[in-house]
Parts: structure tokens; sequence; C-alpha cells
């Protein structure tokens, strides 16, 4: 699917990826990696095989590309999952699903999509968890604060 | 290979990571097993030795992740903010444990906030107005996610080639 070479793309423009596979003991593994050529719908990337214990055996993994600034502006990240082989030139990332974030640049803009998004998908959460929505501004009031 | 230290004992170049950098990646597992990887604000707390990461309601996959699978890692690798030089990778494996007592969870957010807000100003626009208070409640509504670490490796670096730094719980 040509979506998930894009998103391979665009992750690749973003500098900072991140290689993450399940080790022997069961707990994922993540290290540094550094993106290479892309075809397809799979990227060939340069990290630490020793620690992430890299064999023969094909395995399920994440790829996680992101970058910020020191202000937390300016977010943006794809977030892919797929499966990870050897290769004589290094490790081969085989995308399968994936998702991409950008942060609009206004603050107001970015402010009011995270209200409309997260009370879209936080309404859902609640009734699973049974809950409801605390009431922040009583709690601001007793612990003495009430915003900045 | 050195032996292990001990996760009390860490040495302040990989504190200075936990404390200095504005993001890490953190790693739960799917239904299925896979990884799944997202970068998330957090606080290592040196008193309970456990790494404390919040969540809104309205992103509450990775929450659902570790009460299924607690096994997670977390990746301080991107140091963006912070002035450390040579920058260390540095990376906690351990078992992840959800609050989710929504109204215990806001008062304790409540008291974390202001220091949020001092780091990323989009984020104060939001919790120095009531108004956007209220448009963002359901944002502002937090699940947290407490990481007891199991194993950290560490290289200071940033160079994984080379023997890490290790500590064991």
């Amino acid at each position: 699917m040509a979506a998930l070479g894009r998103l391979l793309a665009r992750a690749k423009g973003l500098g900072h990826a991140v290689l993450t596979v399940i080790g022997a003991d069961g707990y994922p593994v993540s290290a540094p990696a550094a993106m290479g050529a892309i075809e397809g719908e799979s990227a060939l990337l340069d990290a630490d095989e020793t620690l992430l214990e890299i064999d023969n055996r094909e395995r399920t993994a994440s790829l996680l590309a992101h970058r910020h600034d020191e202000h937390m502006s300016g977010i943006e990240q794809v977030a892919l999952q797929g499966m990870i082989t050897a290769e004589s030139a290094g490790l081969r990332f085989h995308a399968s699903a994936g998702q991409a974030f950008r942060a609009p640049k206004s603050a107001v803009l970015n402010n009011f999509l995270i209200g409309v998004v997260t009370r879209l998908r936080g309404r859902a959460e609640l009734r699973r968890l049974g809950q409801a929505l605390p009431d922040l501004e009583r709690v601001l009031r007793e612990t003495t604060r009430g915003g900045k | 290979m050195p032996t292990p230290e001990s996760i009390d004992n860490l040495p302040s170049w990989v504190t200075a990571a936990f404390d200095g950098y504005r993001t890490a990646e953190v790693t739960t597992l799917t239904p299925r097993g896979s990884p799944s990887t997202f970068p998330l604000s957090g606080r290592w707390d040196p008193r309970t030795g456990t790494f404390l990461f919040t969540t809104s309601v309205g992103f509450a996959r990775k929450a659902r992740n570790v009460r299924r699978n607690p096994r997670m890692a977390i990746l301080w690798s991107y140091p963006v903010g912070s002035d450390l030089r040579p920058a260390p990778v540095v990376l906690v494996q351990g078992d992840g444990k959800v609050h989710d007592d929504l109204a215990a969870n806001a008062a304790a957010f409540a008291g974390m906030a202001d220091a949020w807000a001092d780091l990323q100003p989009s984020f104060r626009m939001i919790w120095s107005s009531a108004r956007w208070r209220w448009w963002c409640r359901y944002y502002l509504t937090r699940i947290f996610i407490e990481c007891t670490p199991r194993r950290i490796r560490a290289w200071r670096d940033g160079d994984t080639s080379k023997p890490p730094f290790e500590a064991r719980l």
C-alpha cells in the first residue's frame, strides 16, 4: 500500500527513530535506529542488533519517529507496526500498519482539536471504566490553586 | 561483564536524562503481543524508584495495554530540551501499573500541572484559563501509568554498541 511507504518516508524525514522488538524475556526492548532506503512498504534500518537480540527469525516490531522543540512545540510523530528481518545490509522493517500526527502550528487550533478529539474518545473510555468525569474546577478550589 | 548495580544507586548522568529530556519513547504490548511505541512526557520519582506517565482518558489505549500485560519499556534517546552533552541513551524495562481512579488522579495531576505548564507553553494556555480547562476537560482527565523498573541499561555517550552501565532491581 502506497500509504505505508509515504508514512515511512515521513518517518525518515523526522530524523529521530526508535525500533522496538520483544526480547527473549518477554519485555519490549528499544534502540535508536537510523533509517535508510525505503522500498515499497519497507525500510532499511541501522540499529544495534545485539541490544535488540536480532537473530534469523522474522519478528514483530514497532518503529516510532518523532520530533518536537524544547518547548514541546512542533510535535510530529509517525508510529508504525510491522515485522523486522535481518539482511546483510542491515535490518529491514516491513510496515503493516501505521499512523501519523502533526500538531497544528497554531496553539489555539491545536488546543481546540485536543478538546474535540479527547472528548469523543474520552466518553467511551469513561463508559469502559464506569466512572464520571471529575470536577476539575472543584479539585482546583480544594487544592487552593484555581489555575494560574 | 561487570556486575549490575542496584537501581537505588543510579549515576547522576542517568537521572539527568530522566529529569532533562522532555519525552521518552514508551512501549506497551498490544492484545496481539506486538510492541506499540509512543512518545510520552513522564517523571522519575527517586523516592519510590518508579516512573510516572500520564495519558488523557481520550488516549487510553496504552493504559489498556498495560492493564492486560504490564511489561513495558521506556527509552530516553531524544535529548531535545536538555543541555546534556554527550547525550545519554537510557533503556528501562519494567512492569507498569495503571492508576485509573480519575477523581484521585485529578487531585494529583493538579499538583503537577504547573510544572508541565512551565515546560510547554501550549499546555499553559489550557491550564491557565477556566474556559480552556472546560473545553479540554477530557484531555485534563488523566490516567496514570506507574512503571517499576526491573532492568536499566544506559550509555553515557549514546553509543549503544558499547557496554552499558547496567542496574537491576
